[in-house]
């Protein structure tokens, strides 16, 4: 028993001291940044975007070091990455949109309908997660509640039972769709253009037809991958190829 | 007698020598049809026509004159000299006629002139001075006569000519049109000039026209005081034929009537008298050739001439944000005032509005010439170098009746620094200083990691939402099963309550033969409310006897069952303790709850 708790007390300290560490880094960053070497602090950042994948914040500030050093795709990639993460922040869309225009390919996403951009605007308060537990939780009241109705002879609890059970699943069942809404929002789905300029292909091989000539910031949906290349869809539906090392998977 | 006679033909022979040798007659023509002009001239020689007396001229009209011109010739130290009269004479009516010879006065003799037979056939009204032309102008139709004694008025003697340099042309050629007053009166007043409308052609009306000064000019052999009324450049629009419609005018004419009297004629006696003319031009169409279908360039847009383009920009280098003027000036002769820009393709990096244009140009009789500039004005949005492909400007030259095509040199652009920043073009007319634009500062709130990271598709949630979603369902599917069930139970206690109280109480009845009293009661209690709770489902066991009473009323009992069943039991609670009674107070006890029972199960049927 002693064993246990100390290898937890263990375990606890190293996450805790790995979370002070990362602080400290994300810190240092910050300051590079102050003083003008976005260089530095671009790496740092990139470090950091995998010990926190899932904090906007570190996807923002690579973002803002990567339009710095002049890499409008990457800064595209990263800002389209911590918008995933937190759809409703400000700075994040300004800068997006700041960086959108300095692209060369005016692409612009297919616009969504207004049910979609409700889901989306409800569904960005909270992160899948939270939306997943909010949904167990109401899940279980509501179980609870419909056995109240089965189980109890008393006509009116019975009744109070049914009504909130059904009231509950409707409400455990809305938290379900933002849940993976967020989450599916959240998953790999497009791919940015890193490269300077390059052409889509009909094949996934250097001499394929060239499709198109696009521009680093341009954003397409991602379909799958071919071995080196990712498969991607162009806005008017055309499917093509474009080597991973042109562009990265957000 | 015979000397006499001889000297008086002498005489005779030689005064009819004097008269045909110096007064003589003459016609134009002894052959004339009715409406023509001919001219009828006395002429002397080496003598001064002191006065003429005409011979009765009844038959015909005198339309002109008298017209008096002298000359004077010295041949070999001998001076001669010729003096004539003459008239412009139209005949009415057909027939043949001889006019009578007039006689003049001359240093105080008279002399007689020879008489002239002349024929006058029916003819047109045209007369063969106009036939050259075909029927310009109907000057009787036109004309009007304001007061009575007015005499008659020749279209020949004042009228209107429409002038072109050119009979057919291609649209956008330019063609002079000029506006003559011919006339014959020694002074005209024009009052009011009407021009035409035009349609489907530009009129430019050049600075020479209308100064309306008299000029003499021959026209069909006779002398004219020739005015401009006006002198325009016309460009046709279309092809197909313009009719160029006439103008007319309003003249007033001074001239002096003829009293028939030489004298008062030539000295400038006679009344002088106004009339006011109405006269037309006349129509003219021209003939405006469509331009060829073969060989026409793409770029084509009815630019008709001679040209030559020029094309400049005001900087080869530019950075981004910044404007750029690109000028092309298309210079020559031709319908420069009606060209339109030529088509210019600029890279997509450049926001292009469309061109201002300007233009220079004279017009002159032999067209117009000068510039027109067009001013592109390029906004660079992109940095990168860009060219222009060469512009072209295409043409029809109507001279070699072909069409030309010039073509600008490739121009380069360069278009310096980033994106980023730099200042905003307003075409509108300001250029506004903008403040660098920049991305928003980074985030520097401290991270956090969220324990709920993932949980969406942890193993966790997997399982236990369906589950509970699952158990839902279920329960709902199986609601009526699991009401059933629980009825089934219920029923199978009641269908039984009887033989387990009558095991019971068998058991009571060994425990009173026994003699242990309290047990004996004990079984009797429990026998009676297990099978209260059994047949009636309800709990009481919890309940003290009385209140038992009110519990089975509730379950329609009748009230005195109740009574009894809560009366055995307070008689149970007490009896256990109490001191033993009589022998048969515990057998009396057992027959009633048997009685009890059994009454309970009647009350079922």
């Amino acid at each position: 028993m002693k064993k246990i708790l100390s290898f937890a007390f263990i375990v606890f300290m190293l996450t805790g001291f790995g979370k002070a560490q990362s602080q400290t880094e994300f810190n240092g960053a910050n300051a590079l940044y102050n003083q003008g070497k976005y260089k530095e602090a671009l790496q740092i950042y990139g470090s950091l975007t995998e010990k926190y994948p899932q904090e906007f914040k570190v996807w923002y500030n690579l973002g803002n070091a990567a339009f710095k050093t002049g890499n409008i795709g990457a800064s595209i990639a990263a800002y389209r990455k911590a918008l995933k993460l937190n759809p409703l922040d400000a700075d994040v869309k300004n800068n997006l949109e700041f960086v959108f225009q300095k692209t060369a390919d005016k692409m612009e996403p297919p616009s969504k309908s207004f049910v979609v951009l409700l889901t989306d605007k409800v569904a960005g308060y909270l992160s899948s997660g939270e939306w997943a537990f909010i949904t167990l939780l109401i899940s279980v009241f509501a179980c609870l509640f419909f056995m109240m109705y089965i189980f109890i002879r008393n006509y009116r609890l019975k009744k109070i039972g049914l009504f909130s059970s059904v009231l509950l699943w409707i409400l455990a069942f809305s938290a379900f769709t933002m849940a993976a809404h967020r989450y599916y929002y959240t998953l790999d789905s497009d791919v940015v253009i890193t490269a300077s300029s390059v052409y889509i292909t009909g094949e996934p091989t250097e001499n394929g037809t060239r499709l198109i000539l696009l521009h680093e910031g341009a954003t397409l949906k991602w379909k799958g991958g071919e071995g080196e290349w990712f498969k991607v869809q162009l806005p008017n539906g055309t499917l093509g190829y474009i080597k991973n090392t042109d562009a990265v998977l957000i | 007698m015979k000397r006499v006679i001889g000297i008086v033909i002498l005489m005779f022979s030689i005064c009819t020598q004097m008269f045909a040798q110096e007064f003589t007659a003459s016609v134009s023509k002894k052959n004339i049809s009715t409406g023509e002009r001919f001219r009828l001239t006395y002429t002397i020689r080496n003598r001064n026509i002191e006065s003429l007396t005409l011979p009765k001229l009844s038959d015909f009209s005198v339309v002109g004159g008298p017209y008096q011109s002298t000359s004077t010739q010295i041949i070999n130290g001998a001076v001669s000299s010729t003096s004539s009269i003459a008239y412009d004479l139209v005949a009415n009516t057909p027939g043949n006629y001889l006019i009578g010879g007039a006689v003049m006065k001359s240093d105080g003799k008279s002399y007689t002139s020879n008489a002239l037979e002349i024929t006058v056939v029916k003819g047109t009204a045209q007369t063969p001075n106009n036939a050259p032309r075909q029927d310009p102008f109907n000057p009787f139709g036109n004309q009007t006569q304001k007061q009575e004694t007015a005499r008659t008025h020749s279209k020949d003697d004042l009228f209107v000519l429409t002038i072109l340099n050119k009979n057919s042309a291609y649209p956008g050629e330019p063609i002079t049109v000029t506006y003559k007053i011919y006339s014959q009166y020694p002074q005209i007043n024009i009052e009011e000039i009407k021009f035409p409308d035009y349609k489907d052609a530009w009129i430019n009306e050049l600075k020479e026209s209308g100064d309306k000064n008299f000029s003499r000019e021959v026209y069909n052999g006779r002398n004219y005081n020739v005015a401009v009324l006006q002198k325009s450049l016309f460009i046709p629009q279309r092809a197909g034929d313009i009719d160029i419609k006439a103008v007319t005018a309003r003249v007033l004419v001074q001239y002096t009537e003829r009293s028939g009297n030489f004298w008062e004629d030539f000295f400038g006696g006679g009344k002088t008298k106004q009339q006011r003319i109405d006269v037309s031009g006349n129509p003219v169409t021209l003939k405006v050739k469509s331009f060829p279908e073969n060989g026409k360039p793409s770029g084509f847009k009815g630019a008709t001439g001679d040209f030559k383009m020029e094309v400049s920009m005001d900087k080869n280098s530019i950075s981004v944000n910044d404007a750029l003027n690109l000028k092309l000036k298309i210079s020559g002769s031709g319908n420069l005032n009606l060209i339109d820009a030529p088509d210019v393709e600029f890279p997509n990096a450049f926001e292009s509005y469309d061109p201002k244009s300007s233009e220079k140009i004279t017009a002159k009789a032999d067209g117009i010439t000068g510039s027109k500039t067009f001013d592109y004005l390029l906004v660079a949005r992109t940095p990168g170098e860009y060219k222009i492909n060469p512009i072209a400007f295409s043409y029809f030259n109507p001279k070699t009746a072909q069409y030309q095509t010039v073509y600008s040199d490739t121009l380069y652009i360069e278009v310096k620094g980033d994106a980023a920043g730099g200042t905003v073009y307003n075409p509108e007319g300001n250029v506004t200083e903008n403040l660098a634009e920049d991305i928003r500062y980074i985030k520097t709130e401290s991270l956090k990691q969220n324990v709920f990271t993932g949980f969406f598709g942890s193993l966790v949630f997997v399982i236990l939402f369906p589950l509970l979603v699952l158990l839902t369902v279920l329960l709902w599917l199986f609601r009526t099963k699991i009401r059933d069930f629980r009825n089934d139970t219920t029923r199978k206690k009641v269908r039984e309550a009887d033989s387990v109280a009558v095991k019971r109480l068998r058991k009571a009845a060994e425990l009173q033969k026994s003699g242990n009293r309290t047990a004996f009661y004990e079984e009797c209690y429990r026998a009676v409310i297990q099978y209260l709770q059994d047949s009636l489902d309800v709990e009481l066991a919890s309940l003290s006897g009385s209140k038992v009473g009110e519990a089975l009323k509730k379950k329609n009992i009748r009230e005195e069952l109740g009574k009894e069943a809560s009366e055995i039991l307070s008689a149970c609670e007490f009896s256990r303790f109490a001191p033993a009674g009589s022998g048969s107070e515990l057998a009396d006890f057992h027959t009633r709850c048997i009685q009890f029972i059994t009454q309970m199960e009647e009350r079922k049927s």
